[in-house]
């Protein structure tokens, strides 16, 4: 009859089936190990001219020296400089408009930490580390766009590396 | 290579879409929006936290708080540590008033209502609202009629003072269920009568070494929970290793009952005629130091120790015993209890207590101390009679606006006092109640205020301890909703009556606060520029002096003995055999904390059940009932009926069973909304007030069962298995 | 900068404790611990990383009645840490506390099983907030959802925060400067909370020869950081 066909197609689905599988969740994991592209943003900011013009991370991300979070610029401090500086350019009108229609601008969260996560930036901006080590060379980027995947073993790459690695290893630094 | 079929190659391509599709997949979560302040308040970081001083009012304590806000949200509430009532301490419902401001079931905006009870409102707009209560209270005159609760702010309730008197209509109702339950009308009207002052006792628990209290949960919700909690402490560990001893006198064991160190199930409504006993004993032992002798023969009343032994269920043995203890202390403290001044002739009762603090000389009591904040008006709870006044005047159709604002009246009293048949008679009935409750319900329109993290104001500590206070506050938030402050609302539709325009000329409650704020003068916190003590004011969380001023005498004004009766019940004592106790629950107190899910869902203390209504019974008559924990069984009075669970409870007296307060809402929200039963059903009316300490029942089992929502297990309770686990 | 290790215990005075319930409200507002439903806390389900236990003693009329606040004690050597299958549930060393990693936890709920004082608690279902109450979580403490172990854990976003304030400031931690959210609102005072490693702490004074204090279950050899003083007794003249 058709044993030799039937017996090809039992193999093929023995076989085939969980390769699938397998193939469907290797491209999954693949695919969630890469670092994610830069999302679009509301507002067409350029790192690369502002850090060209000499202004510094800590001038609009204020509060990465005493607080946990570096915070994102307000409007209102967008506007102190470009209330004067370049109006005419196309890209700071879009800014301007949000401004004047008294909106916050929706930015797109670049670097994302899962939320079970406590990360602190006062810690790490006092302890001497620039931004430039997370974040990579934001002088050099349009939009922002992360870098590293951020994930627990790259954390650990750099805390292990420390003198009180002991006590950073600790699982209680990060998870509260 | 063998052939593919169609049905194959479908399925091959199927797999194929699903993998290309999951691979793309990503955690929805990664693309989140991050908004920054348009213009950010100043000084203030990312991730950092902003604390703000106010004042909870979550019960008329006016405990102080700070509240931590990060980003425009409030997200934990602490007790202020600069507030001289409470010093950084908060109880359950304290903590819980976050949920309170972000309660899911708040009124969006103003409504009106066309059909009451139906629960059907249509929203409305504030111009449209307002211009409706103008035009009410414009054509009312002197026919308005104002009822608040005893948290009502103190500025809004000295506003609507002046509006009653400039339209000459009857000075505001302050009466709620708390205040009917904690007895503190009587409570201020024995404190007028004694030290010739209008406000609540204060009891110094820390430096006494005996207490003798008369029914009163100091430790429960009533008077100043928090303070008493503090002083408790301070009570169990004096200097040189001193611990204070604890009596306390009740049919049924409240927390306070738990912490002593000798609990007395004395028989209900006895608590007076044991007080007179202690005396008689001490006057004819003659007991005590030989300054109490006579003193003690003044006050003592002629009263038969057997008889008192026989009615209140204590030995005579007992009764020399506590008289012993008492008499014996150096400096020991008798503290009346809220049943005394649910009685009839409260006044008296609580006097019979009063009098073992004379005798000792009284050392236990301390007088609020005269201040400038004794200018500032504190709600001064009105008696039940002038509720019943206002009823009748209601009833008889004399009332044409009725203005309702932090009081539930339809759900905190009982059928009998015909309150929604009153209503009926009222033509423009306005409520101010942040969420429908009950009373909202029964109203035409409701303009919802702000809720007290949202709102100005100030209170003035009552009872005040050694440091008169008066606490702040303020918005900590932007409003969540859509509410406006009923001050403003007042001083609003107030502008376009002549008469009141008058007498109250500020444009905002805020210019009202800063003209009177200032008067206080400089306080603990300094500073003359009237916008520097307003700021302070603000940001300390209240005023204060910066020394305690010197105390006032504080003996009781008691120049002969009283005769205080046992009470007399509602009902029969061959119909209803047992004696109904009624008490506050800790967590929902009158009722008011069933809207919040922290508050519904934590165990109670003593029965650790959450969520629901129950009946306390002794064990040997819940046997003698049939009954189990978790039957229902019915609960009627001469005045009502409800059906409750049983849970049956040790330390209660056999005759007598016991139901908290809080549940059986018809309103108020989703979490308190058809739950439970409300106990003051149950309750009747008398010519001195609500008869809830005075009230007898009968049981009738129904066969009914429910699952009881308690924590703990009680498998092996009942049978008597001893507790290894605890060592001592 | 050494981190110094300490060695955070927690005194509960049983005779001041009231049974008030202020710690347990005040631990949920503060740790975003969810509520339960009617019918689930039927099913033993509540979820209160604080609790109150009330025993009885004796009967009618010779009756008292104790409170006993009960939390995750920090075991030095926690049942329930060897259990996990996931290594979910572990000992810092550095605090000296029982953490609980939520993102590990798969919900075998062996840790559970194994704590002798029945102080975890499990999500059975996504802990509901209804809007706007989600506007009150603290963003300090992760919100779990379904299939996750969770319990007290000494406020440990607290400490952390006061560690890393006190790190920046270049000095060490001061004694009452960490306050886990039911320490804080106490009113009697009940509860005390404190570093053992420090001599001069309020923990450490309390502690030094009194007579007592003892630990719950303690012939388990679970070493609890929980330390309770028994109640005392008043002498009167009668």
């Amino acid at each position: 009859m058709h044993a030799s066909r039937n017996r090809t197609r039992a193999l093929a689905t023995i076989v085939g089936v969980p390769l699938a599988i397998l193939a469907v969740v290797a491209a999954y994991f693949f695919v969630s190990w890469q670092v994610q592209a830069a999302p679009e943003q509301p507002a067409p900011m350029d790192h690369a001219a502002m850090t060209k013009k000499g202004v510094s991370c800590l001038f609009c991300h204020s509060d990465a020296l005493k607080s946990p979070a570096a915070g994102i610029p307000s409007v209102e401090k967008c506007m102190g400089c470009h209330q004067t500086i370049k109006t005419d350019s196309p890209k700071i009108e879009e800014v301007a408009a949000y401004w004047h229609r008294q909106e916050p601008i929706p930015w797109a969260r670049v670097n994302q930490l899962p939320r079970f996560v406590y990360f602190s930036h006062r810690v790490h901006v006092n302890a001497g580390l620039n931004c430039e080590l997370c974040h990579g060379d934001v002088a050099q980027m349009q939009a922002a766009e992360p870098v590293t995947k951020m994930n627990m073993g790259w954390c650990l790459d750099c805390h292990e590396q420390q003198p009180d690695a002991g006590q950073l290893r600790d699982c209680v630094i990060c998870h509260q | 290579m063998a052939k593919i079929s169609r049905r194959d190659f479908i399925k091959m391509g199927a797999a194929g879409l699903l993998a290309t599709v999951l691979t793309g997949c990503q955690n929805p979560r990664r693309w989140v929006t991050l908004e920054p302040y348009v213009i950010p308040p100043e000084e203030q970081l990312a991730g950092v936290a902003t604390w703000y001083a106010s004042t909870c009012r979550q019960c008329p304590a006016g405990c102080g708080i700070i509240v931590r806000v990060m980003n425009g949200r409030a997200l934990k509430i602490e007790g202020n540590p600069k507030h001289p009532l409470n010093k950084g301490k908060l109880c359950a419902r304290g903590q819980a008033g976050l949920q309170v401001l972000y309660n899911p079931d708040r009124l969006p905006g103003p409504v009106q209502q066309t059909e009451r009870g139906s629960g059907r409102f249509q929203p409305i707009s504030w111009e449209e609202g307002l211009n409706t209560l103008y035009d009410r209270l414009r054509q009312a005159g002197s026919g308005t009629a104002i009822w608040t609760g005893s948290t009502t702010s103190g500025h809004l309730l000295d506003l609507f003072e002046r509006f009653a008197a400039a339209t000459g209509a009857p000075s505001p109702l302050v009466f709620d269920l708390y205040s009917e339950l904690n007895g503190l009308a009587a409570l201020e009207n024995a404190d007028r009568a004694f030290f010739g002052q209008n406000r609540l006792p204060t009891y110094n628990l820390e430096q006494a070494d005996v207490i003798l209290s008369f029914g009163a949960d100091f430790l429960g919700p009533w008077l100043s929970q928090v303070r008493y909690g503090m002083a408790f402490g301070a009570f169990r560990s004096q200097s040189l290793g001193k611990r204070g001893y604890l009596v306390q006198l009740e049919p049924r064991m409240s927390i306070t009952g738990a912490k002593a160190d000798w609990w007395l199930p004395i028989s209900p409504g006895t608590e007076a005629l044991v007080a007179q006993a202690l005396a008689r004993i001490i006057a004819d032992g003659p007991l005590g130091p030989a300054e109490w002798a006579t003193k003690a023969n003044t006050l003592a009343s002629e009263i038969d120790v057997s008889s008192v032994a026989a009615a209140s269920g204590i030995p005579v043995t007992e009764l020399e015993q506590l008289a012993h203890i008492f008499a014996a202390a150096t400096r020991p403290l008798a503290i009346p209890g809220n049943a005394l001044a649910a009685q009839d002739g409260q006044g008296t009762a609580i006097a019979a207590v009063q009098a073992l603090n004379a005798i000792a000389g009284a050392d236990g009591l301390a007088l609020s101390p005269d201040s400038p904040a004794t200018s500032l008006l504190k709600p001064q709870v009105s008696p039940f009679g002038d509720v019943q006044a206002l009823i009748e005047r209601m009833q008889a159709g004399d009332v044409q606006v009725l203005l309702i604002h932090g009081a539930n009246p339809v759900y905190d009293l009982p059928e009998s006092a015909r309150v929604v048949d009153a209503l009926a008679h009222v033509p423009f009935v306005v409520s101010f109640g942040p969420i429908a409750d009950e009373t909202g319900v029964q109203a035409d329109l409701v303009l919802p205020d702000r809720t007290y993290l949202e709102s100005w104001g100030y209170d003035v500590t009552s009872p005040g301890f050694d440091l008169p206070a008066v606490g702040s506050q303020q918005p900590v938030v932007t409003p969540v909703f859509d509410a406006h402050s009923t001050a403003d609302v007042l001083l609003t539709v107030t502008r376009g009556i002549p008469t009141a325009a008058a007498a109250l000329p500020w444009s905002d409650e805020v210019a009202f606060l800063k003209e009177i704020i200032p008067q206080l003068g400089p306080g603990a916190a300094g500073g003359l520029d009237t916008d520097v003590l307003w700021s302070r004011f603000l940001q300390h969380g209240g005023w204060w002096p910066a020394t305690a001023p010197p105390p006032a005498p504080h003996t009781p004004v008691l120049s002969q003995s009283v005769q205080a009766e046992a009470p007399q019940f509602q009902g029969d004592e061959q119909e209803y055999p047992y004696f109904l106790h009624l008490y506050m629950s800790d967590l929902l107190s009158d009722g008011r904390g069933a809207d919040q899910p922290w508050l519904q869902g934590s165990p109670d203390p003593m029965t650790t059940v959450a969520w629901q209504t129950w009946v306390e019974i002794h064990p040997q008559t819940a046997q003698k009932l049939g009954v189990k924990d978790g039957d229902v069984v019915h609960i009627t009075s001469p005045a009502g009926e409800i059906e409750a669970p049983v849970y049956i409870y040790p330390a209660i007296r056999p005759n007598t069973i016991a139901v908290p307060v809080g549940q059986g809402h018809t309103d108020y929200g989703r979490y308190a909304r058809k739950r439970g039963s409300n106990p003051m059903d149950l309750v009747g009316t008398t010519s001195e007030g609500l008869a809830w300490a005075t009230t007898r029942v009968k049981i009738t089992p129904t066969g009914k069962k429910i699952a009881q929502a308690g924590f703990e297990n009680k498998a092996g309770v009942d049978e008597g298995f001893i507790n290894e686990a605890f060592p001592g | 900068m050494t981190l110094a290790e300490h060695k955070w215990t927690m005194v509960v005075d049983l005779d001041k404790c009231t049974g008030c319930g202020a710690c347990v409200v005040a631990c949920h507002a503060e740790n975003n611990v969810p509520i339960v439903s009617e019918e689930q806390t039927i099913q033993g389900r509540a979820m209160h990383w604080m609790r109150i236990e009330r025993y009885w003693e004796g009967s009618y009329p010779e009756i008292k009645a104790r409170f006993i606040p009960l939390m995750c004690q920090q075991c030095e050597r926690a049942p329930c840490e060897p259990v996990c299958p996931v290594y979910a549930t572990l000992h810092s060393e550095r605090e000296h506390l029982n953490l609980q990693v939520y993102n590990r936890c798969v919900g075998t709920r062996y840790c559970q099983n194994n704590d002798p004082y029945k102080v975890r608690f499990f999500n059975f279902f996504d802990p509901i907030f209804d809007e706007p109450l989600t506007q009150q979580l603290n963003p300090d403490v992760t919100v779990r959802s379904a299939g996750v172990m969770e319990k007290c854990t000494f406020c440990v976003q607290r400490i952390r925060r006061a560690e890393e304030r006190a790190r920046l400031e270049e000095r060490p931690l001061a004694d009452g400067e960490v306050l886990p959210a039911c320490v804080q609102t106490c009113p009697p005072g009940a509860l005390v909370f404190g570093d053992l490693n420090d001599e001069a702490s309020a923990v450490s004074q309390l502690l030094s020869g009194n007579a007592r204090q003892f630990k719950l279950l303690e012939h388990l050899g679970t070493e609890p950081s929980v330390v309770y003083l028994k109640g005392g007794t008043s002498y009167v003249s009668t």
